[in-house]
């Protein structure tokens, strides 16, 4: 599992551009609807409701008209290095595909003791606080290729492994037994109305993210943990950069500053 | 009964030994399985089942813009929304409200049937009624109304959108003897006018954004909503390109649009348009200005004389005078060296656009101010030239042919509209539903509209449905207004049925969406143009004559040949994107790709877009009809309609908005955001999943101001407050945000509906209740984005 | 009636009053049943958890009691292995306590998962590397040694053991105690340790995360080490409250006051690694993840949490109960071992609750919880359980060796 596996060839990651991200929530919306996420009448309470895809608001604490904001999006970072939900979960339910560096939840598995929630630092995962349940006919625009979940189990950003699943069948039937470019696409990716996502083997020179996490705006949300991510950021704002990682002991980025801006 | 040990030791020995007999069974492992097994496969979790899958094209009918989508089916069922790539509106972009639009088709919102009121409209209950019934039941009401004489007396509001159904709308009224369709109002009304008064055009402004190397926004919510949402995401990442486009967003708080763009000039509320002039003044006395373009094509720029004599000043005089950038400053607070280097960066940047209105289009603003926005474009020659502005062009459909009339229909058609638009009063609007008066009304249709939650004018609006004797919505949804009708006759979704929209706002290019059904009507509901035909067809002579055709299909079959006799443009598809892409024009007219009508007309239906890539604008003169066939920067149609004697009055002025009133210390700000749906229309429960908890918490709505108003008013984070203007109150609670202009009190739009589904339902309030509209005196329209306001804490 | 000597008649409370002291207890939980079958039909959305706080009260009450159960590991430790032979007085009443601890905890558990009907997943599909597999494993098979070593105080009971199989069973069980308790200690040994290694492996959640030895987190050990420091002051505790309610004398008073400094010292040690480790931990390990010491303690989290843990209940009843004339007077004997105790309940809620609190993202908040009432009713109810089973043991085992002679 470790990132320098040369053995390992295919590593599948996020590049997200936060310049260009406007938070229209386009790719938060196709995530839910792509994989049958429930939604309830109070949505606002965002420490039970369901997203895979969550659009943090962060600001630059500047007073007016020197305020600027930045859109965060944060799928999950599907870590790689002993990923921490993995290592956790007592019924294996959550599962790090070593040939592509998929983090994917076998919700079927989960009993539902959400320790892998209190191992992710990122929030990603979300528990089935309640039954699904989708109001008289809305059921009927549920995506067959991803089961809905039932209450009592934790369930999470996969980057529509099913997407992968299919790509990859689909190739079988062609013959093929790798992966063109544009074959898998996560929905969210897909979305982005202003490409500010990418996504590709993040090994493989071919794929455009494979360069842009060497970009000097490149970052990833907490490296100091050393999850390692493979969901990558770009900005060009030293202000937006410092938002992704705690940073007490350096003063000059005041952590508890930091803290006053928080929107999400 | 009495137990001895004999036979309690039996019966502890029979349990003990049942008990252990049963766990070494196979027994117990079986039922821990299937215990597990059932909780995978729980009967109330749904199975979403699997079927034949198909990729439709579409258009999306959540808004106006007109973007092209593409359906995932499965089965008879639609499970997914893409863009379509090959759309040339939006190329592949939708908005997060087309990608849950299906959230709305399958929404519990959703009327099943013809419903009939039973209970009183504040409380209504709704008794199902079959179509054969409602039809008859409408089809007799107008002809009671005609036999009165009183056909004038009926009204329709409809959509702003433009469409074959709104043109049998208004056929449909003129048949049965009324001029009175009535589209609810947008900001893309004050800018007609404004192209009224300045081009003489009776149309709309489009803007080659494409093409334009700097988008001036005085104050419009490019990223939030404006025009077509696609077609504007496009642009904004032209931003990144490598040949980029830049924006300047001047408005006075940090929205998307604002805090996007590659520059932000902050501006004190209402002051857009002296911007403009400060601009405007700079290009001119540093001789930026394109000054061919003035000389040969402008009216009204420098001094003149009128046929009488009259020494008039020009737009020159009038702006160098008055405003030079100091002068600015102190209106706008935007800083005098600020302007200048706007007005060298705009004319550096040539072509450019300056595109004004507020919001995403559904704030208005005094005509004035789109005036002087407009005569920027005007004065760097950027009329009818690409990456410039044009007037939107036509779309070459078959027209409807001429309406059949009788005599009441000739007696009622002739009486003027009952809301006064064409009239001496507001000779330059079309529609002013504002004006609308309940008792002069005898029967109301509402069209695919909200007016009730919507209109400015929320105390007509409410007086409407009050008193309007009889009100027939036609409707998809159960919204404020359908809930106060006394009949509803309800309409397929955008995917369910046949429609069109001709042309996108703002695009220069004509394009022409087809809308046919993707999947059988969900419910027993019919299309808004099928329901016109079976009335007029119920009420006979020559109602029944005007509307000759069985469908709206047909309709739109027929109307569709216009465009094949135009053997011009092309048909959206890969190819033709394709070749647009590589700069080139459509390979052969569309009659050589499409020789038959029959293979045009099954062409469309696949890919549901025709356009002209190379629209013929013609000549600059057809952009400009006005009296003196130039650009007019003094508007004689202005002076002739008004008499002003004032030369101000009649060009590009500031006026100052009057947003100060005693006892009030605060300006309320309607924010438009991209997540509501803020034209009375239906928000799908994703949307409202992406707002954030400093917007919405539970069912309270947040107001942003800044910290220092906060401060100043003794305010913090999350208080709950009274939010107060003239026209009324509303209880809500605060977020302390930099990017508001300190003073200002900003109110999302979209909230508070009292209709809808329990995801909509009593989410906040709605910014209507506090928010005054005054009226324009040139247009009529409401001047409605800003009011007076002042905060107590609860 | 028997006419064994070595089972003398002990003099008991009349049935009435029993029943009355029962019946109290006894809704107590059937309160907790209703709350429970809320949690089972309508599902967690019940509980005042949320995706922020996934453990709430009950992990805490879990992981403190199971500490605190570990009386009966460290005591049969002690009495078996290492022949203690004073515990011989109380150990009886040790296991009681450690069963109820333990099977109380996992009946807490099964509510607290959100599919109790797949919880045999974690042995079905173990994770080997998951520090909670070991302890569902551990705490089970531990619950099973319990039952063993509880099995021959019960067929001490003079009418069981008129039962030939049930005495022989009870007899054979008991001369190879030796072994359980040695299975216990091992069993128990590791998932105390699992449990602090739950926390201590989370090495995305810096106020928990703790740097160790191979694969085990500091942590691991101060759980360990606190469990059986906290462990012997319950039973103190316990035995101190029966003998007050059933106003009897069951144990010698010098062998409350040699467990209770057994306690104290232990708990010396205990608080010496654990400063050692929090002071390594502010300074190293939490700023190489970003984060000052300071920024973990916010309202109401704040500072007291760790003042109370090492101060209040910490060294406090360490030294009351380490002055010789302090634990030999009741009073003070109570204060210590209840300070003690409460010292490990502080721990665990502040492993448990303010590790989530703590928010790791910068762009998230610091959040606070609050438990519903069918939580509480659910934690009042494993106590009102541990009561009964501790009152109907005491009544009809033969818990204490000594009382008749104590009584006599």
């Amino acid at each position: 599992m470790s990132t320098e596996s040369p053995q390992q060839s295919v590593r599948y990651g996020m590049v997200i551009d936060l310049d260009k991200c406007t938070g229209c929530g386009n790719c938060a919306v196709a995530c839910h609807m792509e994989n049958n996420v429930p939604f309830r009448t109070d949505e606002s309470d965002k420490s039970r409701n369901m997203a895979w895809l969550r659009i943090y608001k962060v600001k630059n604490g500047a007073e007016y008209p020197h305020a600027r904001v930045a859109y965060i999006p944060r799928p999950c970072m599907q870590c790689d290095r002993h990923t921490p939900c993995v290592s956790v979960c007592p019924a294996s339910a959550t599962n790090y595909d070593k040939s592509t560096g998929l983090v994917d939840q076998i919700n079927t598995r989960c009993i539902g003791c959400r320790y892998c929630m209190a191992a992710c630092p990122y929030m990603v995962r979300c528990f089935n606080w309640w039954d699904p349940a989708w109001p008289a006919d809305a059921e009927k625009y549920l995506n067959p290729d991803v089961a809905p979940r039932m209450r009592g189990v934790v369930e999470k950003c996969t980057f529509c492994s099913h997407r992968y699943i299919q790509a990859k069948n689909r190739a079988r039937q062609e013959g093929r037994n790798y992966l063109e470019k544009g074959d898998y696409i996560p929905a969210c990716v897909e979305a982005c109305p202003v490409e500010a996502m990418h996504f590709g083997d993040l090994n493989d020179p071919e794929y455009e993210v494979a360069h842009l996490i060497k970009s000097p705006r490149a970052f990833r949300l907490l490296e100091r943990l050393h999850t390692e991510p493979k969901v990558y950021y770009l900005s060009s704002h030293e202000w937006v950069r410092r938002w992704a990682d705690n940073d007490a002991v350096n003063t000059q980025s005041a952590y508890s500053q930091q803290r006053q801006g928080v929107e999400s | 009964m009495k137990v001895d040990r004999r036979i309690f030791l039996k019966t502890l020995a029979f349990a003990g030994g049942g008990s252990l007999g049963f766990l070494s069974s196979p027994a117990p492992w079986h039922i821990v399985r299937d215990l597990a097994r059932w909780t995978q496969n729980w009967p109330w979790v749904p199975v979403p089942p699997h079927g034949q899958p198909a990729y439709e094209k579409a258009i999306c009918m959540m808004c106006d813009g007109g973007c092209g989508i593409k359906v995932r089916k499965v089965g008879p069922r639609m499970v997914r929304i893409d863009g379509d790539k090959d759309h040339p509106l939006n190329r592949g972009l939708i908005c997060p409200h087309g990608t849950a639009a299906l959230q709305t088709v399958y929404g519990p919102s959703r009327i099943r049937q013809p419903l009939k009121r039973t209970g009183t409209r504040e409380k209504p209950d709704w008794k199902p009624v079959s179509w054969e019934q409602a039809i008859g039941e409408v089809a007799a009401k107008i002809q009671e109304i005609r036999a009165a004489g009183e056909s004038h007396r009926i009204v329709c509001i409809t959509n702003n959108c433009e469409s074959t159904v709104n043109q049998l709308l208004e056929r449909f009224l003129q048949a049965v003897g009324s001029k009175n369709l009535v589209r609810m109002n947008s900001g893309r009304d004050v800018r007609n006018v404004a192209l009224k008064l300045m081009q003489g055009v009776d149309g709309d402004m489009a803007y080659d954004i494409e093409n334009a190397k700097l988008i001036a926004s005085f104050g419009c919510s490019l990223l939030e909503g404006w025009g077509t949402w696609g077609r504007l995401y496009r642009s904004y990442a032209r931003t990144f390109a490598d040949n980029p486009v830049q924006i300047i967003q001047v408005e006075p708080n940090l929205s998307i649009t604002a805090s996007k763009a590659t520059q932000w000039v902050p501006i004190k509320p209402g002051t857009e348009g002296a911007l403009a002039l400060g601009i405007a003044h700079v290009l001119i006395r540093e001789r930026l200005h394109d000054e061919d373009f003035v000389e040969k094509h402008c009216f009204g720029f420098e001094d003149w004389e009128d046929s009488s004599g009259k020494g008039h000043s020009g737009f020159k005089s009038h702006v160098l005078a008055q405003y030079a950038p100091q002068a600015v400053e102190r209106i706008t607070t935007v800083p005098a060296k600020e302007i200048e280097k706007l007005a060298f960066k705009f004319a550096e940047n040539m072509p450019a656009v300056a595109v004004g209105g507020k919001g995403d289009g559904q704030l208005f603003t005094n005509v004035y101010e789109l005036m002087a926005i407009h005569s920027l474009n005007a004065l760097m020659g950027n009329i009818n030239k690409t990456g410039g502005v044009f007037v939107k062009p036509e779309v070459p459909l078959t027209p409807l042919p001429p309406v059949v009339m009788d005599e009441e229909a000739a007696r009622g058609y002739a009486v003027d509209r009952l809301d006064g638009a064409g009239s001496a009063a507001h000779p330059f609007s079309k529609s002013l539903p504002g004006n609308l008066k309940a008792d002069e009304i005898r029967m109301l249709f509402v069209h695919d509209s909200n007016p009730y939650y919507a209109m400015p004018e929320q105390n007509t609006a409410h007086e409407l449905f009050e008193k309007a004797p009889f009100i027939v919505a036609l409707s998809c949804c159960m919204n404020e207004s359908a809930a106060r009708a006394d009949l509803i006759l309800p309409l397929n979704t955008g995917l369910e049925k046949w429609d069109d929209q001709i042309v996108a706002p703002d695009s220069p290019h004509p394009i022409y969406n087809l809308s046919r059904p993707l999947v059988e009507p969900l419910y027993d509901n019919k299309d808004a143009g099928g329901v016109l035909i079976e009335i007029a067809k119920t009420l006979g002579g020559t109602i029944a004559e005007s509307f000759p055709w069985a469908s709206m299909g047909e309709v739109l079959e027929m109307r569709v040949q216009g465009i094949h006799e135009t053997g011009r443009g092309m048909i959206a598809s890969p190819d033709a994107m394709a070749m647009l892409d590589r700069g080139l024009g459509p390979e052969g007219s569309l009659s050589q790709q499409y020789p038959s009508f029959a293979s045009l007309w099954k062409k469309l239906l696949e890919d549901n877009c025709w356009f002209d890539p190379e629209p013929h604008h013609g000549p600059l003169q057809k952009a400009l009809l006005t009296p003196s066939k130039k650009f007019e920067f003094y508007s004689q149609r202005l002076k002739d309609a008004f008499g002003f004697e004032e030369d101000a009055a009649c060009m590009p002025h500031y006026e100052e908005a009057s947003l100060n009133k005693d006892g009030f210390d605060l300006v309320i700000m309607a924010e438009d955001t991209l997540t509501m749906a803020d034209d009375g229309k239906d928000t799908p429960p994703f949307l409202m999943k992406q707002l954030s908890d400093n917007v919405l918490k539970g069912n309270e709505l947040f107001v942003r101001i800044n910290p220092i108003t906060a401060l100043y008013h003794d305010l913090e984070e999350g208080d709950r407050v009274i939010v107060e203007s003239p026209r009324g109150k509303v209880e809500v609670r605060l977020h302390l945000f930099e990017g508001v202009r300190e003073g200002v009190v900003l109110i999302p739009l979209g909230f508070g509906h009292s209709a809808y589904d329990e995801f909509l339902r009593d989410k906040g309030v709605n910014a209507n209740e506090v928010l005054e509209a005054k009226t324009d005196t040139i247009t009529g329209l409401p001047i409605w984005w800003a009011t007076p306001g002042k905060i107590t804490k609860v | 009636m028997s006419s064994q000597t070595d089972m003398p008649t002990l003099q008991r409370c009349s049935a009435p009053k029993f029943l009355l002291w029962l019946s109290f207890w006894v809704l107590l939980l059937l309160w907790g049943a209703y709350g429970a079958f809320l949690c089972l039909y309508k599902g967690l959305n019940q509980t005042g958890m949320n995706n922020y706080f996934v453990f709430g009260v009950w992990i805490t009450v879990d992981l403190a009691i199971i500490a605190l159960g570990a009386g009966a590991f460290f005591s049969g430790f002690l009495f078996y292995v290492l022949r203690f032979n004073f515990l011989k007085e109380l150990i009886g009443a040790a296991v009681v306590v450690g069963f109820i601890c333990y099977s109380g905890a996992i009946g807490m558990l099964t509510i607290d998962i959100g599919q109790p009907l797949r919880g045999y997943f974690s042995f079905w599909h173990a994770n080997v590397h998951s520090m909670l597999t070991e302890v569902i494993f551990c705490i089970t098979l531990y619950l099973f040694v319990l039952t063993i070593e509880f099995v021959p105080l019960i067929t001490e009971n003079r009418r069981i053991r008129e039962m030939p199989f049930l005495r022989h069973l009870g007899e054979n069980l008991h001369g190879i105690m030796v072994v359980f308790a040695l299975v216990g200690t091992f069993l128990s040994f590791f998932h105390q340790g699992s449990l602090g290694g739950m926390f201590g492996t989370l090495f995305a959640r810096p106020f928990s995360y703790r740097t160790g030895v191979a694969i085990w987190p500091w942590t691991f050990f101060l759980f360990i080490l606190s469990a059986i420091a906290a462990g012997p002051a319950l039973t103190t505790l316990v035995v101190w409250a029966t003998q007050k309610i059933t106003r009897r004398r069951l144990v010698n008073r010098p062998t409350l006051s040699r467990l209770a400094k057994l306690s104290a010292i232990l708990l010396v040690i205990y608080l010496v690694l654990k400063a050692a480790d929090t002071i390594y931990w502010a300074n190293f390990t939490a700023p190489e993840m970003g984060f000052r010491f300071t920024d973990f303690y916010k309202s109401p989290y704040g500072m007291w949490l760790l003042f109370g843990e090492f101060y209040l209940f910490g060294l406090v009843p360490a030294i009351i109960l380490l002055i010789p004339r302090a634990r030999d007077n009741d009073f003070w004997l109570v204060i210590g071992c209840l300070f003690t105790c409460m010292g490990i309940v502080l721990n665990r809620f502040s492993f448990t609750i303010q590790t989530l609190a703590v928010p790791v993202m910068p762009f998230e908040k610091f959040v606070v919880y609050s438990p519903t009432w069918q939580e509480w009713s659910i934690v009042a109810a494993v106590i009102s359980y541990g009561v009964i089973l501790f009152s109907l043991a005491y009544r009809y085992l033969h818990l204490f060796p000594r009382e008749a002679e104590l009584n006599g």
